[in-house]
């Protein structure tokens, strides 16, 4: 199991493939930024939510049923990556 | 109706972009696929912009912001595509049958709108006017530019921005491939005209114009008609010598024809009729660019330049026969000789 | 004054009916069209549908041409509401001085989805079918088995496609390009779309519920309507259906597929359609809304018309209750919709509505109102934030 610092550190190459942001690496996005919001952080919007949601059920098999859940645990990458850990199968 | 093209801005299988082509002469290519050389978009454009963005998008928004920064804010924006997003469509279509129908990413579908290459130009620009797009095949940039002149001949906008835009896809290629459209051998570009051969090369293309109700000082011509048609049974000379009589001119008064040849024997006998019936010089392009839908946006290009340079570029000299000075000419193009397209540019 | 331009001539055909007389009765006894998908397989199946309950080889026959296998189920909707048109308007071909606007978004991806694997190993070899993949083919078909020659175009701006196609008619004729204009859209229903607004999460699980509070998404539908717009001198002596009296486009350059929340250009369209049809707000009685059933599009379309009409509301309604939304071809069904209403004094009901929208309380007609109507907006707001407006008026 990885540590949740490794995790991060995988999301985040994995989100900027993911979302195509061609012109950011992975240093460049603060783990605790938020990713939506008018000119916040990666200024994210609701196609990218929807991606974001794919690429948890994809790369890490974990389903989200109830999309009122999304904001909170997309709200940055780390906590993107402490819900992953909790609810990743052993 | 008349329109004035105060600038353009081409991404093509040539060193359009820049201009270079002028002065360095043609890029030679040795195969079926002739792809556009492509700037870095980077290096003009936000590429906070540039995101969610398929190379179609890219090659559209590039094209579309440089005939911006070289002309000027458009008021509308209209824009030809033969094929539209294809590799987004392409990428949708197989994981959708790969994936079976789960999972899916919507960014490729939402691409894949054939309208959203005009939509993210207009947001790139923020130009809240008039946007439309023409999907008609090989009559769409025509009718593009058609839907330009009737805007500004309307009084509605002062400036558009027209383009014509397709890509080659991998899938498009070996499809199209098995339907004998494409050089299976003999695909030097600069030799596609010598000789009897079947088939051509596959281009692609953005070149985009803006359009003006009044020329500015960098104009390079005005277009003074357009006109499509769709036969595959039909009389070339007579559509041209009524179409030039709606704009009061006749056959003798184009110097120059620019044809939309392609190195195929079969495609190409339709154009023979048009060239033997005058002394106009005759040029032809799609050695250059390839044969796409849109490839008559490339022949615009073309054109303006013959005029604003009062020079035809060697390499695109069929006959010479007219050399004192370059008036009007005429563009004309056909797909499958059923899909007919005129323009005619003047000084 | 613009020179006035007339409809001559409809045709019509969606979920709730094959032509105009089974259409009106199906929007006079509010009868959707909206159930189980039943013509192809898919895994979204359980999603409802506006279906059109025919066969290929059926609406062949109903188009009155041989099936063919090389015919996208758009094309042959588009023919039959085509012929009709045409036919109403008394033309049984064109001629020199008509032209044809077709519209779509996904005609041929049908063809696609059960030809394209083939096609790209080799054990299809076919370029007719390769044609029929692209939109275009379906308007071609249409304008050759018509013999109509010249300005031929296919417009696909998303859903506000034909509503673009009629007013680019409109405008051909004005500017005096051609007297004669056959202009509509054709979309079927297809595995490609499907699934692409699934991925967008905005398929509703119940079936639509346009302006209602507890609205949860769109329903696929599938359809075509053309129209004959004629020239005041071609339409003299003929009788008029009803006139194109105003349009206008604007686009929100706001994002892909997100409607601007101020609705500014929703708004806007709706104002430029109105003015240049020489009317004030206040002379609509009827709007037919896009009304798509989502929670963005009907709130903020919503509040684009309280700010257009104030206090005073015209009789609204979406009529996707009826049809589902059948993209590109929605502009031209809900136009043929308002024709009937026109025609037959009626305001449309708005089927799926129990509840107002919290924030802006718009009640919508929930059933047929029998009224003078002499005005009509009807508007189509397409992705890429492509927004169009159309008045269309009783020809007096």
């Amino acid at each position: 199991m990885k540590s949740e610092e490794e995790l991060i550190n995988d999301l985040k190459a994995q989100i900027i493939e993911a979302l195509s942001i061609e012109d950011l690496t992975p240093a460049d996005i603060d783990a605790d930024a938020p990713l939506f919001g008018d000119g916040e952080g990666l200024n994210l919007d609701s196609i990218d939510a929807i991606e974001l949601v794919l690429l948890i059920e994809k790369q890490y098999h974990i389903h989200i049923d109830d999309p009122r859940t999304r904001r909170t645990i997309l709200a940055s990458v780390r906590a993107m990556a402490k819900f992953i850990l909790e609810n990743q199968k052993e | 109706m008349k329109a004035y093209i105060n600038a353009h801005g081409i991404i093509s299988p040539q060193h359009t972009f820049d201009g270079a082509f002028f002065e360095n002469g043609p890029e030679e290519y040795n195969q079926p696929q002739m792809h556009c050389i492509e700037p870095d978009y980077k290096e003009f454009i936000n590429p906070a912009k540039l995101r969610r963005m398929s190379r179609i998008l890219k090659m559209g928004l590039g094209a579309a912001s440089l005939c911006v920064q070289r002309g000027t804010q458009p008021d509308a924006i209209i824009l030809g595509t033969g094929f539209g997003c294809l590799a987004d469509l392409e990428k949708f279509q197989y994981a959708m049958k790969a994936e079976n129908e789960q999972l899916l990413s919507p960014t490729p579908f939402v691409n894949s709108s054939h309208n959203m290459i005009s939509s993210q130009i207009a947001i790139a620009l923020g130009c809240n006017g008039y946007n439309m797009t023409h999907f008609h095949a090989a009559l769409s940039f025509e009718n593009t530019v058609q839907d330009a002149m009737m805007l500004i001949a309307e009084d509605e906008v002062q400036n558009v921005l027209v383009g014509g835009i397709d890509e080659i896809t991998e899938q498009l290629f070996s499809i199209t491939d098995k339907l004998n459209i494409w050089r299976k051998d003999n695909y030097n570009n600069m030799n596609l005209f010598n000789g009897t051969h079947r088939g051509t090369l596959m281009g692609e293309g953005a070149a985009f114009f803006i359009l003006g109700s009044k020329p500015t000082d960098g104009h390079s011509a005005q277009i003074i008609g357009t006109h499509t048609f769709i036969d595959s049974n039909t009389d070339i000379i007579g559509e041209a010598t009524d179409f030039l009589a709606t704009l009061n001119l006749t056959l003798a008064d184009i110097d120059t024809m620019i044809l939309g040849r392609n190195g195929d024997a079969e495609n190409d006998c339709v154009y023979d009729a048009l060239e033997n019936c005058t002394q106009a010089n005759i040029v032809h392009y799609k050695h250059l660019c390839g044969e796409y839908r849109t490839s008559s946006a490339f022949a615009m290009w073309l054109g303006a330049n013959i005029l604003q340079r009062q020079q035809i570029p060697q390499c695109t000299i069929k006959r010479q026969s007219r050399k004192n000075s370059y008036s009007n000419i005429l563009i004309y193009n056909h797909l499958n000789s059923t899909e007919h397209a005129f323009t005619v540019l003047s000084k | 004054m613009p020179q006035r331009v007339f409809i001559t001539g409809f045709g019509i055909i969606s979920a709730i009916g094959i032509g105009a007389d089974e259409t009106l009765a199906s929007l006079k006894a509010k009868r959707s069209g909206i159930g189980q998908l039943e013509l192809f397989e898919s895994a979204l199946s359980n999603i409802p549908v506006g279906e059109i309950k025919k066969s290929a080889s059926e609406l062949s026959e109903l188009a009155g041409i041989e099936h063919n296998a090389h015919n996208s189920r758009a094309f042959l909707l588009g023919l039959i509401a085509a012929k009709a048109a045409m036919q109403m308007a008394g033309y049984q071909k064109g001629y020199n001085r008509m032209g044809m606007i077709g519209s779509t978004t996904v005609a041929g991806q049908d063809l696609l989805d059960t030809y394209y694997t083939q096609m790209l190993d080799g054990t299809l070899v076919d370029a007719e079918m390769h044609r029929a993949f692209t939109g275009a083919d379906a308007t071609e078909k249409i304008a050759i088995t018509l013999g109509i020659k010249h300005n031929v175009t296919t417009i696909s701006t998303a859903c506000s496609s034909s509503a673009n196609a009629i007013m680019n008619g409109v405008r051909m004729i004005r500017s005096g390009l051609a007297d004669t204009m056959l202009v509509g859209g054709m979309d079927s229903l297809a595995r490609f779309s499907l699934n692409g607004f699934n991925a967008l999460e905005i398929l509703s699980p119940t079936g639509c519920r346009p302006f209602d509070q507890n609205r949860n998404g769109i329903t696929p539908g599938e359809g075509a309507a053309f129209m004959v717009l004629e020239s005041q001198s071609k339409a003299a002596c003929k009788q008029k259906y009803g006139e194109i009296r105003g349009f206008a486009n604007f686009n929100e350059a706001y994002h892909q597929t997100l409607v601007n929340p101020d609705g500014a250009y929703a708004e806007a369209a709706m104002r430029k359609a109105i003015e240049t049809a020489g009317l004030q707000p206040a002379d609509i009685d009827y709007l037919n809304a896009h009304g798509t059933g989502t929670e963005a599009n009907d709130l903020v379309e919503s509040k684009a018309i309280k700010s257009v009409f104030g206090d005073h509301l015209p009789h609204i309604s979406s009529t996707k209750g009826f049809t589902g939304h059948t993209f590109a071809a929605a502009g031209a069904i809900e136009c043929v919709f308002s024709l009937l209403a026109i025609n037959n004094n009626l305001a449309l009901p708005n089927v799926g509505f129990s509840n107002p929208i919290d924030e802006t309380g718009i009640v919508p007609v929930t059933e047929t109102i029998s009224m003078k109507i002499n005005n009509i907006i009807s508007n189509s707001f397409g992705f890429g934030g492509n927004d169009t407006s159309l008045v269309i008026s009783k020809a007096e």
